[in-house]
């Protein structure tokens, strides 16, 4: 549970995530079941336009929810998550994640906590924007 | 329905809903090498008395654990006639309904929402909305999830 009062304009702990690699990505697809050759298959990126494999985009959405989890702790739960995948992100790069409170609201004993999100990979892209909203017991 | 000049072919499709299909159980092991490869360090995902004592009570599946993981519940399930080469993922939304916990068992019910055709930089793309229901085996939705996937 965050220690401290939760209020708008609090920056939620960051994670940074990385650097990506080849082994990483496929990883995430045996545990994924996502098996999409443009994630570990350089050859078969290249043959659809990319650049070389890239980062899967659910791979990201698990890791801004491993963020909000340990922030939120285990009395807390994610009740909506939304992303949008806006760039991508490739091997060697570290992934940073991060949010901002945009509201805290108290509903029947709970604080309800609405989040903007986002990802940026290690060039400086915004690769992911999103929102979110948490449930947390008190 | 947005997308003018849209082949009718596709245009059929919207609305359309497949499944529920093969069902899924969430086993333990299965969940902890998630949240390894993850990096996930709560250890209501690792340890038993750790997931009771959360406000889930039991061991908790991962938010993004199902969406890949079903042979069913993507678009691909409507064999849609797009002659594209590239398929990428536009964006997600997941919404909690009931907590899923490891033993459970799900299946998946989709709905293709919308198809819309856009000029994109240098292609034509073809952007596909659908929503998936997860039910649990007893009948109940634990989660929604809307994606946005964009063929080109």
């Amino acid at each position: 549970m965050p220690e401290s009062r939760l209020q708008a304009g609090q920056e939620i702990p960051r994670l940074e995530f990385g650097p990506v690699t080849t082994e990483i990505l496929v990883r995430w697809a045996g545990v994924s079941g996502d098996y999409n050759k443009i994630h570990y298959d350089q050859e078969g990126a290249r043959a659809q336009g990319l650049p070389g494999v890239i980062m899967h985009g659910p791979f990201k959405l698990a890791l801004l929810c491993r963020m909000l989890t340990n922030w939120i702790g285990d009395q807390g739960l994610i009740r909506r998550i939304r992303v949008r995948y806006t760039a991508m992100d490739l091997p060697g790069d570290v992934v940073s994640l991060g949010g901002t409170i945009q509201s805290v609201k108290e509903v029947e004993g709970k604080q309800v906590v609405s989040v903007l999100l986002f990802a940026r990979n290690g060039r400086g892209e915004q690769t992911v924007a999103g929102d979110a909203e948490a449930e947390i017991a008190r | 329905m947005s997308g003018s000049g849209l082949s009718g072919d596709i245009k059929a499709f919207v609305g359309k809903e497949v499944g529920p299909g093969e069902p899924l159980t969430i086993y333990q092991q299965d969940v902890e090498r998630f949240a390894r490869v993850v990096g996930e360090t709560a250890p209501m995902y690792f340890d038993d008395e750790a997931a009771k004592r959360s406000v889930f009570g039991g061991r908790p599946m991962p938010l993004a654990y199902p969406l890949t993981n079903f042979a069913s519940g993507t678009e691909r399930d409507f064999n849609l006639p797009i002659g594209a080469r590239r398929r990428l993922r536009g964006g997600d939304e997941l919404i909690l309904k009931r907590p899923v916990l490891v033993g459970d068992t799900l299946r998946a019910k989709t709905r293709l929402c919308d198809v819309e055709e856009k000029m994109g930089q240098s292609s034509k793309m073809t952007i596909l909305k659908y929503e998936t229901e997860y039910i649990n085996q007893r009948e109940q939705v634990c989660m929604i999830v809307r994606t946005t996937i964009i063929m080109r």
